[in-house]
């Protein structure tokens, strides 16, 4: 509809005040439409803001609270405020994508989190030191075990304490000989206590009974907890296998 | 069990234990577990016991003298303690001491386990048989007992002597533990109840 109502003017037309003074009026106090660059609006909620509910009709949103985010909300819905998270979270995104959410820090094994006023402090509990070990049994020692086990002095065994889990490398060797012509001697870690597994095994064949033969190779565990024991086992595929000079020696890596 | 039917002819060992002879008996260790922490996790019958030197060294020659002793054990009681032919009732572990003595142990198997078993494909693992200690001592008679060094009450001492070392964590093969250290009483009494029961506990026996 007009905004203010007018009266045509013709050629020699004499014009009255209430010519001029009404639209003079609907001009100071009514409401300009959208369709003609006005709002339509004569009022709006406090706190609030106009958006556009259509593609030709502006109106006023509800109270954005104090201090918040302002959100869109969409093809013809109003904005709204994004509601606070907990004390000392921080604000991401969801797994989706599709919406922002308060996220928690938590601090896992060896770390601890800080939040003060304009910053988080993650930091490391855990004192890491580098450290390394070496055992030898020099002692000549036999079993017919065709499962891993222990000889008679078990070991070599190596306690690695760098203060929290580390990637280690273990190398380990044994000098190897079987009483039965190709048998197999096989020597092989049982990290963190685990079974020893033919996947990490030194395997030494005897192509004449008796004849040594000394072998090395070496394990590469991944995030070993502190103080984890390593220690070296043995079997034989047939009749008696010798080791001597067993040794381990173990670093950490990180 | 089969008869102790053929005589000792490994160039390493002695047919007889003089000692037996001169009516000294032995003192062959037996324990309950798993000392060697084998594979499976099960508890075993471990008999151990010291031999005098041998003459024999490091490497080949202690390694064919211990693949004889496992041969002349399978001849003296039927124990199958070195695989070759599929099966195995246990196994035979040796160690050579640094002055010449040897540390012999024989563990049997309480439990059988298929050829198919990850842990030892292609050797099935048969239950040993329970031993009277007629039967336990002729392990012994295939290498003969050392008379100075027989395990006993004083093991702890007598294997420290012979250069075995306690581990910081106690989990030396040797040495632990120490609590069957049983009377020829107690070993009859024990084999009664195996035979009786069926099974093993490591629980140490009453005294007689």
């Amino acid at each position: 509809m007009a905004w203010f109502t007018y009266t045509a003017l013709v050629d020699g037309m004499v014009l009255t005040a209430a010519d001029i003074n009404t639209p003079l009026s609907n001009a100071a106090n009514g409401t300009v439409t959208v369709a003609h660059g006005g709002t339509g609006l004569t009022a709006g909620t406090s706190g609030g803001v106009p958006y556009f509910s259509g593609s030709t009709t502006i109106a006023s949103s509800g109270a954005l609270t104090a201090s918040r985010i302002v959100l869109g909300g969409g093809a013809g819905a109003a904005p709204s405020s994004l509601t606070f998270g907990t004390a000392n979270q921080v604000l991401g995104m969801n797994s989706g994508a599709t919406a922002y959410e308060h996220k928690t820090i938590t601090a896992g094994s060896n770390i601890t989190v800080t939040h003060a006023a304009n910053s988080i402090t993650i930091a490391s509990t855990a004192s890491f030191a580098i450290t390394r070990s070496t055992q030898d049994v020099a002692t000549s020692e036999t079993t017919t075990s065709t499962s891993y086990t222990d000889l008679a002095t078990s070991g070599p065994a190596i306690t690695l304490s760098p203060g929290g889990a580390t990637d280690q490398i273990l190398v380990y060797s044994a000098e190897m000989s079987s009483g039965t012509v190709n048998g197999q001697c096989h020597a092989s870690p049982a990290i963190a206590g685990s079974g020893a597994s033919d996947a990490d095994m030194v395997l030494a064949s005897s192509p004449a009974a008796g004849v040594p033969y000394r072998a090395s190779a070496h394990a590469f565990p991944t995030s070993v907890a502190n103080g984890s024991t390593h220690t070296l086992k043995y079997k034989v595929n047939v009749g008696t296998g010798t080791f001597v000079r067993r040794r381990m020696s173990g670093h950490t890596l990180s | 069990m089969a008869a102790n039917a053929a005589p000792v002819t490994s160039p390493y060992t002695t047919a007889v234990s003089r000692m037996r002879g001169m009516g000294q008996g032995s003192s062959m260790r037996l324990r309950v577990g798993n000392p060697y922490r084998e594979a499976h996790g099960r508890a075993m019958r471990v008999y151990d016991w010291i031999v005098p030197p041998q003459g024999v060294e490091p490497g080949g020659a202690h390694g064919r003298w211990a693949e004889a002793v496992a041969q002349e054990m399978r001849r003296a009681t039927g124990l199958l303690l070195a695989s070759g032919d599929g099966a195995a009732h246990g196994f035979l572990t040796t160690s050579l001491r640094p002055e010449g003595h040897l540390y012999l142990a024989v563990a049997l198997y309480d439990a059988a386990c298929e050829p198919t078993c990850p842990h030892h494909r292609g050797v099935r693992f048969v239950p040993a048989p329970i031993l009277t200690p007629t039967e336990a001592l002729r392990l012994v008679d295939v290498t003969t007992e050392a008379p100075d060094f027989r395990l006993g009450k004083h093991d702890g001492a007598l294997l420290r002597a012979l250069g075995f070392r306690d581990t910081a964590d106690k989990r030396d093969g040797v040495l632990g533990p120490y609590r069957h250290h049983w009377t020829a009483a107690q070993l009859e009494r024990h084999f009664a109840a195996c035979v009786a029961s069926e099974c093993y506990t490591d629980a140490p026996l009453r005294a007689a």
